[in-house]
């Protein structure tokens, strides 16, 4: 199919041919130069009337962009913005320096009321700033996130013996690896080596109550970072263990003397005979215990028992204990040896292969454990209702975890742990049992509070949140009251917020008397991670946004234009006005 | 005429030879210039090395550098590349009586038209040039090295603080310090004199203190960490004060002027060790096999930090055996020991036939060493044992109880009585009747091999006592086997296919491969070679023998007679219920109260005011502190200072680092226990629903 526009450029072609031999061979050469110029421009409009050129214009909408400067844009990408010479700025830092403070938009939006678009360079808007541009078109132009901390995660309040676990990335653009050390009073307590940027640290704390620990990023022998790391150790609470054993064994002879070696108040009952228990009280009065009752259990965190022991109570001891579970949250550990009955329910079932195996077992966090020979092994099956705690390589699971009403029942078939200690293995006992007993303690339901953010400032607000079942949850920082507000949804949620006025350690005055630490940094602390995270967050807003600002622009400034066709007429009417009087002129 | 031409090449030798020599020397100098200013400027080294250098330069260069020219070498070259000298300059080394008239003529010409100067050879001149810009080189780098700043320090990550020793606070009355530490005599060492407070003594040395005060004061008194109080004496005008005492032990002490107390000061003792012995040879427990020599080599070396005063071998040779074993001591001195030393290696060969020592007796021995302050100490006891044939030989054993093989049992024994009765013959019979009976006893020694070879299934002569060879196997056929193997369980393998456990086997394979030896030695002739490992066979086969017997004593015992009646009525009646109750406080329970005074040391840090109880905890550490501080007085002495001056309350920052980061090396390491940890609030809507749900299910 031959396309309109050749058509008629052929159509055109012949006619001017035509035309020029016409006006070439007519005998009078007067005027010869002018009238071919004519033909030429008359064709030529008629050709441009059928095919009318059109084309692209940027189209200047600088009146509608603006540009916002943020902390640490970079000159050359505004530069590289085409067009950046006609928008109007708006320096945000100085503005900022102006308020002696966070400003919002207002003034922005005041001083440029028709602006559309927004070019947001730098790292970018604050959280507040940004809510104000929900509205409107974001385009974010990042710099480049300094070099620094880029993210940061860890625990900042911890129990006593809690592992502190620090993880974190870094960002350092030149040579040579990157040694992280977390550090205390000048000593080290745990150093990592940067990996792919992360790095992964961890420490018991040395202290109980409150620290300020160092983290440097080191390179060499420089100092690349060194911030401030501010951790909450609550001096533990001494657990009270029940231990019902059906016969006397080392499994728990072991655990009996570790548990003691670690403070806790251990009360064991171990049958020997027909009605005859061996009962020990370890930082324990001595109380009645041949019957499992309430008074028994009530200040009680944690049982320990075999299976046997378990189906030799009684049906009514069975039941203290379970309805101590699951309205009191007592945690519950339990071995099973054999296919007995289970009065929890719960299978096990024969391993395959020999008595004497080699067992190389998992924690849950993935931290492998020394081999363990095997006497008699049971693996658990697995089980929608129960979350594994301990697994072996293959994925067969020697411990698994369920949730009891507010309690925990943790079963395990693994009765020769001692081995461990046996072959001096002391460290991977502890963290045996350290991991299996904090499992099965489960969660405290102290009243906890929320302060966000994490790293907060001086001289911004903080968020405060509490679930309570108090009435009126008082709040006192520095001695300052704190007016809550209560959740209208979930009576039992209050919230309110507070502006710091000194950085440091603050206490946020529970209403159960104990403080909770929060510490407040220094303006210009942690500034590399800060920065990388409003870059994060910027970068989360402009794609949260419904309107894409890119099209925007692209539709705007990609118009096509025609000229008006009316001058091809007016031009052809002019040509073809003259061929038509000079023809006359020599007629007449 | 001759005499001239060679005299120009001796000349001309002489002077490239110089030449040589020179560069030499150079590149030699420039070896020495620079190792010796790495090694004295870089690693600090001694002077007393540089003759080393300078011999290690001078043997390098010249293997680099020097080669011999000789009268040859110069006319050859004047030859190759001397236009002038027409290619007859080795005819002036010609003796002249051999020249013909031609090469007269020659040489006579030669020598008119010869220049006076030679140019160098190109090779020399190069080296000359090497050498002198290696010189420069090496100048130039050895002032480099000498400009670099020495002892570039910054050893250790920058955030672990060095503790850096406070300069020593003295109370303002004091106006002058004097110590003087007498180290004990033994030592050997002088006395010192010192003025500062910090005293590092020698276990036994006596300190004296004269410190002289500005103004005349009442009394003086030094307060020492066990409590107990040394008074020192004034001179006439009160105005200098003395006081002497040994030292015992490390700790720490305080002086009061008057009423002033003073900080800290630490007493490190340098205890005096024992002298430590290590026994090289022999090993604690050895065997003397039969055939082997009488004699056993000891090998000791003996340190001591002052000095030793005297070393001897105690031996106790114990023979006999069953009831009737003898013991004798013995005193025997290592030859060449001169007293005073710190550290020797001895070295002592016992004979044993001097000791009077028989088959089947029992050397004892164990080395002492007294060190100058008397000190003794033993060495563990060292057991050289040698072997009784006669045990060996006997029936014993034999005679009772389960014998799976006497008839290879006594065959063994039988070729090595005849093997001893051959040597006994050797001089008696012909060369060719020994050779014979050797080799005879070798047939033996194989057939009984083979025969014992059986029981581990070996049935060719090629195999001895070790691995089967897997011989003959092809490649593939071998991989497709292995493949197979992996997956069947075989019932048909001859080697298991036997009645002995692995670890018979095994004895039994040690056995053949001793038993080959002695073939082999047999075979060779050397009977007496062969003797060692026949006995060894042998008694690895009594081994074996007796290792499958296992011996049950017959015990009576009494038993309280049962009572029939109360027999399975399952009564518990008169048993009692054990109950323990213990208080156990956990190890932990001291470690605690330096992290909470740790937690206090953080309120400080951030500027609180800390309240009694927080007082208190930081009293609790500061106990356990000064325990650690009397022990290890360096490290912990500022730690306790510190500490002091928090509790005083004029504390600046740096006392908290001292005192934190000595809290925290003394907890080491926080103790991992289970936690219950905070994570979900107290969840009232969450209960409420928990609740009704229950009452659903219910």
């Amino acid at each position: 199919m031959i396309e309109w526009g050749t058509i008629a450029s052929l159509l055109c072609l012949v006619l001017l041919i035509f035309l020029l031999w016409k006006e070439w061979t007519r005998s009078s050469r007067a005027f010869l130069t002018a009238r071919l110029a004519a033909t030429i421009i008359a064709v030529l409009c008629l050709y441009l009337l059928a095919n009318p050129p059109s084309y692209t214009r940027k189209v200047e909408q600088a009146d509608n962009q603006l540009i916002i400067l943020t902390d640490g844009y970079e000159q050359d990408s505004v530069r590289a913005l085409s067009g950046f010479e006609k928008m109007p700025l708006y320096d945000l830092q100085e503005e900022q320096s102006k308020a002696n403070g966070n400003p919002g938009m207002d003034e922005m939006f005041m001083r440029h009321p028709g602006v559309h678009i927004m070019h947001v360079f730098g790292y970018g808007l604050r959280g507040h700033q940004l809510e104000q541009l929900k509205a409107h078109s974001v385009i974010f132009h990042p710099s480049r996130p300094p070099a620094g901390f880029s993210r940061l995660q860890y625990k900042k309040e911890l129990e006593q013996g809690e592992w502190l676990q620090i993880q974190g990335s870094f960002i350092h653009r030149d040579s040579g690896r990157v040694n992280i050390f977390l550090s205390h009073f000048g000593i080290k307590l745990d150093s990592a080596w940067m990996v792919d940027g992360v790095f992964h640290l961890k420490a018991i704390p040395p202290q109980v109550g409150r620290a300020t620990y160092s983290l440097i990023a080191m390179k060499g022998k420089d100092t690349l970072e060194k911030q401030i790391l501010p951790v909450v150790v609550n001096e533990r609470k001494i657990f009270r263990v029940l231990m019902i054993g059906s016969a006397p064994g080392f499994e728990s002879r072991f655990l009996k003397d570790w548990l003691v070696r670690k403070g806790y108040q251990v009360v064991s009952r171990t049958r020997v005979s027909k009605n005859v228990y061996s009962k020990e009280f370890v930082n324990e009065d001595r109380v009645a215990i041949e019957r499992i009752t309430d008074a028994v259990l009530r200040a009680t965190d944690l049982v320990l028992a075999d299976q046997a022991a378990l189906a030799s109570l009684s049906a009514s001891e069975l039941a203290v204990i379970r309805q101590s579970i699951v309205a009191n949250g007592m945690g519950m550990m339990y071995w099973a040896d054999d296919k007995g009955q289970d009065v929890f329910g719960r299978r096990i079932s024969k391993m395959p292969g020999g008595e004497q195996q080699k067992l190389n077992l998992l924690l849950s966090d993935s931290t492998g454990l020394k081999t363990l020979g095997t006497e008699n092994q049971f693996y658990i099956p697995a089980m929608s209702s129960a979350r594994a705690l301990v697994r072996a390589r293959d994925g067969k699971i020697y411990a698994s975890v369920s949730q009891e009403g507010k309690g925990r029942v943790v079963l395990s078939t693994v009765s020769y742990s001692y081995k461990w200690i046996l072959s001096g293995n002391n460290a991977e006992y502890d963290r045996y049992w350290t991991s299996l007993l904090s499992h099965t303690l489960g969660r405290s339901a102290a009243e906890k509070w929320v302060i966000a953010p994490e790293l907060g400032f001086v001289h911004e607000p903080f968020k405060l949140a509490v679930e309570t079942p108090a009435s009126q949850p008082a709040v006192v920082i520095d001695e300052q009251q704190i007016a809550l507000e209560n959740d209208p949804v979930d009576p039992t949620r209050w919230r309110g917020s507070y502006w710091p006025g000194r950085a440091g350690w603050h206490a946020l005055g529970k209403t159960d008397g104990n403080p909770a630490w929060f510490y407040v940094f220094n303006q210009g602390a942690w500034r590399p991670l800060m920065m990388s995270t409003r870059i994060r967050e910027n970068m989360e807003f402009v794609l949260s946004l419904k309107v894409k600002p890119s099209v925007l622009i692209k539709q705007e400034s990609e118009e096509n234009k025609q000229v008006p066709l009316i001058i091809y007429v007016l031009l052809f009417m002019i040509a073809a006005g003259f061929l038509w009087f000079e023809n006359k002129r020599m007629d007449g | 005429m001759a005499e001239r031409g060679e005299h120009i090449i001796v000349q001309l030798r002489r002077g490239w030879t110089n030449r040589m020599l020179w560069s030499c020397v150079l590149l030699a100098a420039s070896f020495l210039v620079v190792s010796v200013a790495i090694f004295l400027m870089i690693f600090d080294g001694k002077a007393i090395w540089i003759p080393v250098f300078a011999g290690i330069s001078g043997i390098l260069s010249y293997l680099l550098f020097y080669s011999p020219i000789t009268a040859t070498d110069v006319a050859s070259y004047l030859d190759k590349f001397l236009p002038a000298a027409e290619d007859s300059a080795s005819l002036w080394l010609k003796p002249e009586q051999e020249l013909n008239y031609f090469e007269q003529r020659q040489i006579s010409k030669l020598e008119k038209q010869f220049p006076a100067e030679v140019e160098m050879p190109a090779i020399l001149r190069r080296k000359w040039k090497v050498a002198l810009s290696a010189f420069g080189a090496a100048v130039l780098v050895a002032t480099m090295i000498f400009f670099i700043p020495r002892n570039v320090q910054g050893v250790g990550e920058g955030m672990v603080k060095e503790s850096t020793k406070p300069r020593e606070v003295r109370l303002p009355g004091i106006s002058e310090v004097a110590i003087n530490i007498k180290p004990p005599a033994y030592t050997g060492r002088s006395a010192r004199r010192q003025n500062v407070f910090q005293i590092q003594a020698e276990e036994g040395g006596e300190v004296r203190w004269t410190l002289k005060t500005s103004l005349p004061a009442d009394s003086m008194m030094l307060m020492f960490n066990d409590s107990t109080v040394l008074r020192l004496r004034p001179s006439k005008d009160s105005m200098t004060w003395s006081v002497a005492m040994p030292i015992r032990k490390s700790g720490f002490y305080q002086v009061k002027l008057e009423e002033e107390i003073s900080g800290f000061y630490s007493i490190e003792m340098i205890p005096d060790e024992l002298p430590e012995i290590s026994v090289h040879a022999p090993a604690s427990n050895s065997t003397i096999e039969p055939g082997m020599a009488y004699r056993t080599m000891v090998d000791v070396s003996v340190i001591d930090d002052y000095g030793i005063s005297a070393t001897s071998l105690f031996a106790t040779i114990a023979s006999g055996s069953g009831e009737s074993v003898a013991f004798r001591e013995q005193r025997i001195p290592f030859v060449g020991f001169k007293p005073g030393k710190l550290r020797y290696e001895l070295k002592k060969l016992i004979d044993l036939s001097q000791l009077k020592m028989e088959a089947g007796d029992e050397l004892y021995f164990y080395i002492s060493a007294t060190d100058n302050r008397n000190n003794e100490r033993r060495s563990d006891i060292f057991i050289v044992r040698i072997e009784d044939t006669a045990q060996l030989m006997s029936l014993e054993g034999l005679s009772t109880g389960i014998d799976l093989k006497p008839e290879f049992f006594r065959s063994q024994r039988q070729i090595i009585i005849e093997t001893e009765q051959l040597l006994k013959d050797q001089g008696n019979i012909t060369r060719d009747a020994f050779n014979n009976k050797s080799n005879d006893l070798g047939t033996d020694q194989k057939l009984l091999r083979l025969r014992y070879g059986k029981f581990l299934g070996e049935e060719t002569d090629a195999e001895i006592g070790g691995e089967h060879e897997e011989e003959g196997h092809e490649e593939g056929h071998e991989a497709g086997g292995d493949i197979l193997d992996r997956y069947t369980h075989k019932h048909d393998n001859a080697e298991d296919a036997t009645f002995f456990d692995a670890e018979t086997k095994k004895q039994l394979k040690a056995t053949l491969a001793e038993m080959w030896k002695a073939e082999l030695q047999l075979r060779t002739l050397k009977p007496g070679d062969a003797l060692p490992f026949e006995y060894k066979a042998l008694r690895l086969l009594k081994d074996l023998q007796q290792s499958t017997r296992a011996y049950v004593a017959k015990t009576g015992i009494k038993t309280v007679p049962l009572d029939p009646a109360k027999r399975l009525t399952g009564d518990l009646a008169g048993v009692q219920q054990p109950v323990m109750i213990r208080k156990a406080i956990p190890g932990e329970e001291k470690k605690v109260v330096l992290q909470r005074a740790l937690g206090v040391l953080e309120q400080l840090r951030s500027g609180e005011k800390i309240a009694d109880p927080a007082v208190l905890m930081l009293k609790d550490a500061s106990v356990q502190i000064s325990e650690k501080a009397a022990v290890e007085p360096a490290t912990y002495l500022p730690v306790l200072t510190a500490i002091g001056r928090i509790l005083k309350n004029s504390y600046n920052e740096s006392d908290l680092d001292v005192a934190g980061s000595g809290l925290i090396q003394i907890i080491n390491k926080g103790e991992s226990v289970p936690v219950k940890s905070k994570a979900g609030p107290a969840r009232k809507l969450s209960d409420q629903y928990f609740k009704k749900i229950s009452a659903i299910n219910d």
